[in-house]
């Protein structure tokens, strides 16, 4: 059988004594940031990426505040896909917005997740699949809408794989998504262009 | 492609002479390499992060079996079914059985590498199965019929006038005089017409950057989201991934993710990093049903016994092929098989035999640029000068530079005969081109004085010299 | 007090091609303080042996090179690439050798320095005999470069020479394409590599490119004087010397500058 015959040839190679693990390694000075130092880390770090970020001054305004944002960059108001329970209880009408419930389909132009966490050292967000948060939605669209916290700002990366570990601990969700901006590609004359498959446009409203 | 590692020579010929492909090379200086330096260059500790990432892949490799099997526990756990494949025709052979059982007729893949060297797309189109490679580059040369000419840039070679032709004859169901002015366009157009393959294929097909033993989880990391959206939408997901990709747990993921895109292309975060465990869960409205793991050998756990060992570090980020000189002036095609640059030269002898290779390791200049931006300081130029003592010792190479070899080497280690033959040597070629200053022309060195002058020398060994001067002072 | 005796390791280049380099590399050493010594038992440091894959030859010449110099106090050789040659890959070459050759192999490597970094880190210049009045760009050679990090030693060196003014490349630090035999052997892909540099160079508006290894200089004013262009080609201690009675290499007797 494969299985033992591969193992059996990499035990064969591994006689000599090995080396002791390292220490888990831990972020470098330079990429570490906390509370509110980390915030503004994430919102320079994520413009630079090219992700536009709205703060917003509760949940109750995150339609109006979505409203606001599709028209200054000139983003037609069509049906917003989401599946997150709280997010659809928001007053979506009273913005002029209208959603629709379940995954991303073909037809979506937008759509909405919510992001578990966000990296402040790189400017990512860190989404995980579930019932609320179907992973074609962050996909299939054009435009990308993502809800975060300020309080779920986290500084780096063993901050992020921390929390993962504590909601999940071993059984992550079946996709954790770390977005660092649009989708892009350099594949044609080394030059950048969004929206090669995914979004090609990504905004996060920090509530 | 008829082009072989055995050919290099030729290849290379046919590559400098080719200016489509020099026009696209001259964008590495200023595009991935000038990124890569800013990238670098944003954090002060970076060698430390080096350092990290090497003894992370060394002390993973000590202790591979037992973090393969711990990945294989936990991802049966998590609901994968992982499979093991000794060599190419093994996991040809899985992923076409799992293809078969599935019914499956149409099948998208992310960019994966180990794909390209096990040769699984041709073998799955002979099995009558529809293959769409969906990463733009990818994409690109699969219509064009040809191999990536790099490994995290396939479509490098090609220039953007060179796709909007290849578009115009492929879309053939999209107008034809469509205007196509910009990369903007083709981006645009590819999108459509692999979005409609994406939503109706029935297994994706991804690779894997690294592989979590902790979660049982594979890593992808993309920027185009092609291989999310490979691994979401259909409804098998096959892994294909070598097993020199684990990694004990999210951490050390983590600290290598942290050198992986900045290496690559300068990006700190490429646009998705994306840990995908299992198949969908019960309350998930989308994702794969059924999600294979394949773990395949071919020739890593013979490199685990080999001097080639810390090759198997290597996280495929490219930046030793940005930064070699050579590959900047000849392209990866020339190098003839499916890993090009500094680490193809040692990885592929080490997967095919250095008969028919050795070309490979040959063709550098030993700069060491490559060693130097390694995020996981791999000592290429030693690992490729293994391989010339292995040519060297299997006889391989031109009998006339052996026999050169040989001759200088008894001359050399005669330290009286060397300088007397050096003053003969030295005083005829003096006396041949001392008042141009410089041979243009020669029996010998035919290659280099094509192109260049062989300066003169100037008519007297140093030791003479030296000897008749009192110690020392100039003539 | 004794001066310390220096052995110069000529190099097989400068031995055989350009010996005003020696002498340039003798003053300058002497110019430090030390007595010049020149082992008549050196020849090549084994760099064409070891990097075609012929060990055996390569360990050779390491022990021959080894014992040429044991009466010395320092090793000082006018090549990165040498230099590294002695320093870096002598130990690798006898890793399997009895204790005792490592250890004497470990006591030369001790004493090895290429000469730009001897004249600024043993035994400091503060003033050096050349000067030159003009442009001069350096070319940072790559085994000296990344396998001894000879990077700010010549041009601090080169800043004591009146007259001097330094202009950088875009990419001093990127091969030339000598790499030797491979100049030969992949003589189209070498010359694709050292045209860039020559253009690079070039485009400084320097008139003399510098570097400290002959093999490089060879390669880069080969091309330069086959395309006529009008950069000259030196090696530094040529101009740290003060040495410039030869043409610079490749340029006819006539072409003094």
């Amino acid at each position: 059988m494969s299985r033992d015959a591969i193992l059996g040839r990499i035990r064969a190679a591994n006689t000599t004594t090995p080396t002791t693990p390292p220490a888990t390694p831990s972020a470098p000075p330079s990429l570490v940031s906390h509370g509110d130092s980390a915030i503004a880390r994430f919102r320079a770090a994520a413009a630079s990426k090219g992700m536009i970020v709205v703060d917003v001054k509760g949940p109750q305004m995150l339609p109006a505040s979505v409203a606001e944002a599709l028209s200054a960059a000139r983003i037609a108001h069509g049906e917003i896909r989401l599946n997150d329970a709280a997010l659809a209880d928001l007053p979506w009408a009273e913005a002029g917005l209208t959603i629709a419930r379940g995954a991303a389909t073909r037809q979506d132009t937008l759509a909405f997740s919510r992001a578990l966490a966000a990296v402040a050292e790189t400017g990512t967000l860190m989404l995980t699949s579930g019932v609320g948060n179907p992973t074609t939605l962050a996909f299939l669209p054009e435009t990308h809408l993502v809800a975060i916290d300020r309080t779920s700002v986290l500084g780096t990366f063993e901050d992020a794989t921390a929390l993962l570990r504590q909601m999940y601990g071993t059984q992550l969700p079946r996709s954790v998504n770390f977005i660092s901006g649009a989708s892009r590609t350099g594949d044609i004359g080394g030059r950048i262009v969004h929206g090669a498959h995914g979004p090609r446009q990504l905004f996060i409203f920090l509530i | 492609m008829t082009a072989s590692p055995a050919t290099f020579r030729e290849n290379a010929d046919a590559a400098l002479a080719n200016e489509r492909l020099q026009t696209a090379l001259a964008k590495l200086p200023g595009g991935l390499v000038a990124q890569r330096r800013a990238a670098v260059a944003a954090v002060p500790e970076f060698e430390t992060l080096r350092e990290e990432a090497r003894a992370i892949r060394d002390t993973t490799l000590d202790h591979l079996a037992a973090h393969l099997e711990a990945f294989e526990t936990k991802a049966t756990a998590m609901g994968s079914v992982v499979h093991w494949a000794a060599d190419a025709t093994g996991a040809r052979r899985v992923v076409t059985d799992i293809c078969r059982a599935a019914n499956a007729r149409r099948i998208v893949k992310g960019k994966s590498m180990v794909s390209e060297e096990i040769g699984l797309n041709a073998h799955l189109e002979a099995q009558g199965l529809e293959v769409i490679e969906s990463d733009l580059g990818e994409y690109i040369i699969q219509k064009r019929g040809e191999a990536p000419s790099h490994i995290i840039a396939p479509a490098i070679h090609l220039t953007e006038a060179d796709v909007e032709a290849d578009f115009r004859s492929y879309h053939m169901h999209l107008p034809a005089d469509r205007p196509l002015p910009n990369p903007e366009s083709l981006v645009s157009e590819a999108r459509g017409v692999l979005r409609e393959k994406f939503l109706t294929a029935d297994v994706g097909i991804t690779g894997a950057n690294f592989l979590v033993a902790e979660t049982g989880t594979s890593i992808i990391v993309t920027n185009e989201g092609n291989g999310d959206l490979s691994q979401t939408l259909p409804r098998i997901h096959i892994v294909v991934a070598t097993i020199d990709k684990v990694v004990p747990t999210l951490d050390e993921a983590m600290t290598l993710l942290r050198v992986l895109a900045r290496s690559a292309t300068g990006q700190d975060m490429t646009a998705y990093t994306t840990f995908a465990t299992g198949p969908r869960r019960a309350a998930d409205l989308d994702g794969p049903t059924e999600c294979h793991i394949v773990l395949v050998d071919n020739g890593r756990s013979d490199m685990l016994a080999s001097a080639m060992r810390d090759a198997l570090r290597c996280i495929r980020c490219g930046a030793c092929m940005n930064h070699c000189p050579v590959y900047n002036a000849i392209g990866g095609h020339a190098y003839g098989w499916v890993y090009p640059g500094p680490i193809g030269a040692v990885l592929t002898p080490a997967l095919l035999g250095i008969a028919g290779t050795s070309h490979l390791p040959s063709a550098s200049t030993f700069c060491g640029s490559c060693e130097a931006v390694c995020p996981v300081k791999i000592p290429l130029v030693s690992l490729m000068r293994t391989w010339r003592e292995r040519a060297h010792e299997q006889g391989t190479g031109s009998r006339t530079s052996r026999a050169l070899l040989s001759l200088w080497a008894y001359a050399a280690t005669r330290p009286a005969l060397y300088h007397l033959l050096a003053r003969f040597g030295v005083a005829f070629g003096g006396a041949l081109s001392r008042s141009k200053g410089r041979f243009s022309r020669l029996p010998i060195a035919r290659g280099w004085l094509r192109d260049r002058d062989i300066p003169a020398p100037q008519g007297r060994t140093f030791q003479q010299l030296w000897k008749e001067t009192e110690r020392g002072v100039p003539r | 007090m004794q001066a310390p005796r220096a052995g110069l390791f000529v190099t097989c280049l400068i031995d055989l091609m350009r010996p005003s380099v020696g002498f340039a590399a003798a003053r300058l050493i002497e110019e430090a303080g030390c007595k010049v010594i020149v082992p008549e038992r050196q020849t090549c440091c084994g760099q064409p042996a070891y990097n075609s894959g012929d060990r055996a030859t390569a360990k050779a010449l390491a022990l021959q090179t080894v014992r040429a110099f044991a009466d010395c106090d320092y090793v000082v050789v006018p090549s990165g690439s040498c230099a590294a040659m002695l320093k870096v890959h002598y130990p690798r070459l006898v890793s399997n050798e009895p204790s005792g050759i490592q250890s004497e192999v470990a006591d030369f490597t001790a004493k090895v320095h290429e000469l730009c970094t001897f004249l600024t880190s043993i035994r400091p210049l503060t003033k050096v005999p050349g000067r030159y009045t003009g442009r001069v760009t350096y070319h940072d050679a790559c085994s000296g470069l990344r396998e001894l990090g000879v990077k700010g030693a010549p041009r601090r060196l080169l800043a004591l020479v009146p007259g001097v003014e330094i202009t950088e490349m875009t990419e001093p630090e990127t091969c030339c394409g000598f790499g030797g035999v491979f100049a030969e052997k992949y003589a189209g892909i070498s010359n694709a590599i050292v045209t860039r540099k020559a253009d690079d160079a070039t485009s400084t508006s320097a008139d003399l490119l510098l570097a400290g290894d002959l093999g490089c200089l060879m390669n880069m004013a080969g091309k330069l004087t086959r395309d006529g262009r009008p950069l000259a080609c030196r090696h530094v201690a040529e101009v740290l010397a003060g040495e410039l009675a030869d043409p610079p290499i490749g340029h006819r007797p006539t072409d003094v500058r």
